[in-house]
């Protein structure tokens, strides 16, 4: 790849004033439907569902507690266990209030999700615990795993996210050669090859659509402290939403945007130079 | 020593069947200046774009530099075509100025910025232009001699100009024969110019060839060229 056609391409990108607002609302239209995707792809994951929590009965001793504590560790179905005091921050992030749990409680995690109701049973059965939950559900999550309409709705608009975020990043591109024109016509009069000038324009789609990805992820770590977020999207601010929304996800769904770019940009060069970069007429 | 270019009985049909090229001969040797004469219309841009492999001929050949252009690869086109330097008659220009797009021409080819600026100062020093002026801003003539520095600052072996003169005022075409002439005797490039203007191309000491109803002449025809 010509760098030094990149280094240009994205000098003109954020010197000239229309390509900048074009190339920044780009940006923030994909990061915000990146975030959107990443959004819907918890609210309709089924993470969480073998976490358990395990509340004590009122008046339970600290000696009750780490009996049950090391009995429940030795279970083959369970896979870790977490005793959380009161007033440990992590208790918010599980969603239980304090009061709930004045001697504070377990968090158990089970092997397979096969066995979670197994699991529940025989906790509920433990001498000094007074309840078993699940993780709780958000009000999108609920609608989304209930609902089979929302459910295709959910999958359209990540599908559509993505799809609008191509969108813009290919029409950003049409931009950028159209304002390239002199440049691209004394390139071909040179002889550089056309693929040389080719992938100049496809390294800044990738660039771009890693850029509107690495914006996204920034706001969504932002976005999770918000109040709306914390009502719609509990799941955010408990452990495992984020592992669940895994680093791999986030660059298939990256790749698939800038693969998509990659195509966009050449056939945009493609076109372009099939109807402008005749040098002698 | 052979000849830079050398064509020979070349014929070119349009998908119409319209016969443009009957039966063409030239040859340009190295450092060689030559003018091709022809009325509107008779096919001189086409030798252009055949020399520079835009388009190919039905039957002839075409040696330039010693590479067979009829039968030239197109993997190895862009090689081909760094060996040339090409000045089309129209040109859509960057809003660069004159300094910055020589250079960014010279540096998309590969060339490192000190090497890219001390070519374009050394074309600057034969063809006067106002370095830091927007190339979309220059007066008509520069901005053909602008074309004409971008063609010639790679070092190429052969520089193609078509009409350089149409269009001009006295003043501004003399001007542009003086830059293709500085071109051609300081940086020892061979040129080949097709035009119309016979007055100029006679004016300009170069070797001057006739294109005249689909055949070149050494001479001009009997039937008057312009």
């Amino acid at each position: 790849m010509n760098a030094f056609l990149v280094k240009e391409l994205l000098r003109t990108l954020v010197t000239q004033g229309r390509l900048l607002v074009w190339g920044l609302g780009a940006l923030v239209l994909s990061a915000s439907l990146f975030g959107l995707f990443a959004t819907l792809m918890v609210a309709s994951g089924r993470w969480g569902e073998n976490r358990l929590i395990v509340l004590f009965a009122p008046g339970v001793s600290s000696e009750q507690i780490r009996h049950i504590y090391r009995q429940v560790r030795e279970w083959e179905a369970i896979s870790e266990v977490f005793y959380i005091p009161k007033d440990d921050p992590r208790a918010a992030q599980d969603g239980v209030e304090p009061a709930r749990a004045p001697a504070g409680y377990l968090r158990v995690t089970v092997r397979s999700l096969a066995d979670t109701a197994e699991a529940e049973a025989a906790l509920r059965d433990l001498p000094g615990v007074t309840s078993v939950q699940s993780y709780q559900k958000g009000a999108l999550r609920a609608l989304i795993t209930s609902d089979a309409n929302a459910q295709a709705v959910a999958t359209g608009l990540k599908i559509g996210s993505v799809l609008v975020s191509i969108v813009a990043l290919v029409a950003l591109l049409r931009a950028l050669a159209k304002t390239w024109r002199g440049e691209l016509e004394i390139l071909y009069l040179s002889g550089l090859p056309s693929r040389a000038i080719h992938w100049a324009f496809v390294g800044v789609s990738v660039i771009c659509a890693l850029s509107a990805g690495v914006v996204a992820i920034v706001l969504s770590l932002f976005a999770r402290n918000a109040n709306a977020v914390q009502y719609w999207l509990p799941e955010l601010l408990q452990p495992g939403s984020l592992g669940y929304v895994s680093l791999w996800v986030l660059g298939v769904a990256l790749c698939v945007g800038a693969g998509a770019g990659v195509v966009g940009a050449w056939t945009v060069i493609k076109n372009f130079q099939n109807r402008h970069s005749t040098p002698l007429r | 020593m052979s000849a830079l270019v050398h064509v020979s009985e070349l014929r070119f049909v349009t998908p119409e069947g319209k016969t443009i090229l009957e039966d063409v001969t030239l040859r340009v040797d190295h450092d060689e200046f030559v003018c091709l004469v022809g009325p509107p219309s008779s096919g001189k841009t086409l030798i252009v774009k055949l020399l520079c492999h835009e388009v190919q001929p039905q039957r002839g050949q075409i040696l330039v530099d010693d590479r067979n252009v009829t039968r030239l690869h197109p993997s190895k086109l862009p090689a081909f075509r760094r060996r040339l330097g090409i000045v089309p008659q129209e040109l859509t220009l960057p809003r660069r100025t004159v300094l910055d797009a020589l250079v960014f021409k010279l540096r998309s080819l590969g060339l490192e910025s000190d090497e890219s600026h001390t070519r374009a100062e050394e074309i600057l020093d034969i063809i006067r232009l106002p370095i830091d002026a927007l190339v979309t801003e220059l007066e008509p003539a520069q901005k053909r001699l602008f074309v004409l520095a971008l063609a010639a600052s790679h070092n190429p072996v052969l520089v193609l100009i078509d009409e350089p003169f149409d269009g001009l005022e006295y003043k501004d075409a003399q001007q542009v024969l003086e830059g293709i002439r500085a071109v051609h005797e300081r940086k020892h490039v061979a040129i080949f110019a097709a035009t119309r203007q016979r007055p100029w191309a006679l004016r300009s000491g170069a070797r001057v060839i006739y294109l005249w109803k689909g055949r070149t002449f050494d001479e001009a025809p009997t039937e008057r060229v312009q």
